[in-house]
């Protein structure tokens, strides 16, 4: 009788112990793969971009190429105006037109990648404008089917003008990403400005004399001052951003724009983290 | 013959100390044996539970020591699955470090440094003769 209840309580308390090393080991072995996870994945998009990088430029370097011959063919076609002419300017603007086909794919590629790895961009935007991409990437696709069988100048030159559209729109996406990316990225050393800022703020100073204390709450003040007066500034550059996209108006107009108000943001971020150096002792 | 014998006993017995007899009945009442034993401790009930729980101790103690150990040859080997993290002051306290990441992040983030524009390229290739 004692012997099986002396069993039966070894039994549960190996059972019990079992129980909590199988749940600590799988807790934690979930915690290694979702860190290990994030690190792999943002290790595998840097790599992307380099390798889609490098891959614009040899496409460019192709088109570059296509394109100049594309040039020299039409220059004799409407000097000579021969049939041969007319067939080798055919043939050569076909190349010419898959090789740009290429280019602007691998571009909005590009430009796809570094948004989906971008920070400080809200999630609505971030969407609107990867679904455009998507769509155009298809577009590319659909449009490189047609024109692979043509052979005819005719109808190389009614493709012509049905791309022209979907070619503005492209371009219309691509500013409209790269002014994306332009205020996202100081928008993110805003975000992780604030909460370094956050944590100065709330920082233990008990240790310091009085005269010290006082002297880093007049700093903190000046902290304080410098990151609530930067929240406007991007909030009407976002609107702006917001006005153009609903007015579906110039996007090239407003990258190009752009650019003073964020050297302004630039200047104050880059005087805030100082502040912040100088007074975490890092200068 | 027999007969004589047994009723001779019994009166044997009638004729015994009434305290003896008090004790016999007290040690029936309590159920337990009046006869010593040579058991040992680890043979007792108590030794036994003893000994259990001081096994299971022991293999709890056990199991904390190699998982002190694992985490700590995590953090000193790594896992080689995961890149190299950017590097850090160990002089530096976490805010500082973040305050220096910060810095690295401003640099990257200069309006200076522009994205890869967008290519130009011709929108309007056809052969046309004008």
């Amino acid at each position: 009788m004692i012997q099986l209840k002396t069993r039966n309580i070894s039994l549960f308390f190996f059972s019990l112990l079992a129980a909590c090393f199988l749940t600590i080991k799988v807790a934690s072995a979930q915690e290694e793969i979702k860190s290990s996870d994030l690190v792999l994945q943002k290790q595998r998009l840097a790599q992307e971009i380099t390798n889609t990088k490098n891959k614009l430029i040899e496409e460019l370097e192709q088109y570059s190429q296509d394109e100049k011959q594309y040039g020299i063919s039409l220059a004799q076609f409407r000097k000579l105006q021969t049939l041969n002419s007319i067939e080798t300017a055919t043939k050569i603007a076909k190349k010419a037109i898959l090789s740009r086909n290429l280019v602007l794919d691998t571009y909005l590629n590009l430009m796809r990648l570094k948004l989906v790895e971008a920070e400080g961009i809200e999630v609505v935007h971030k969407e609107k404008v990867l679904n455009e991409i998507e769509n155009h990437r298809q577009a590319l696709v659909d449009f490189e089917e047609k024109v692979v069988p043509i052979e005819d100048r005719d109808n190389l030159n009614l493709l012509a003008t049905q791309f022209l559209p979907l070619g503005n729109e492209i371009r219309d996406t691509a500013y409209y990403a790269l002014s994306l990316l332009a205020v996202g990225k100081l928008q993110a050393v805003y975000d992780q400005a604030y909460a370094i800022e956050q944590k100065v703020e709330q920082k233990d100073v008990s240790d310091l004399s009085n005269l010290e204390q006082a002297e880093r709450t007049r700093a903190t003040a000046e902290v304080k001052k410098l990151v609530t007066q930067l929240p406007p500034e991007f909030e009407e550059l976002w609107t702006d951003l917001a006005a153009v996209e609903n007015s579906h108006s110039d996007y090239k107009r407003f990258y190009r724009s752009v650019f003073d108000d964020l050297d302004l943001i630039y200047s104050q971020l880059s005087r805030l983290t100082a502040y912040l150096e100088e007074l975490e002792q890092l200068k | 013959m027999t007969k004589k014998i047994l009723d001779d006993q019994t009166d044997f017995a009638h004729q015994a100390p009434l305290l003896e007899q008090a004790e016999d009945q007290w040690w029936q009442s309590t159920d337990k044996s009046r006869i010593k034993t040579d058991q040992k401790f680890l043979e007792t009930k108590k030794g036994k539970l003893t000994l259990i729980f001081g096994f299971l101790l022991m293999i709890l103690v056990a199991f904390i020591i190699i998982l002190v150990m694992i985490k700590q040859q995590m953090n000193q080997g790594g896992n080689p699955s995961i890149l190299p993290q950017p590097e850090t002051d160990k002089d530096l306290t976490p805010l500082q470090q973040q305050i220096k990441d910060l810095r690295l992040q401003l640099e990257t983030a200069d309006p200076a440094i522009k994205e890869t524009p967008f290519p130009i390229v011709d929108m309007e290739i056809s052969v046309s003769s004008e």
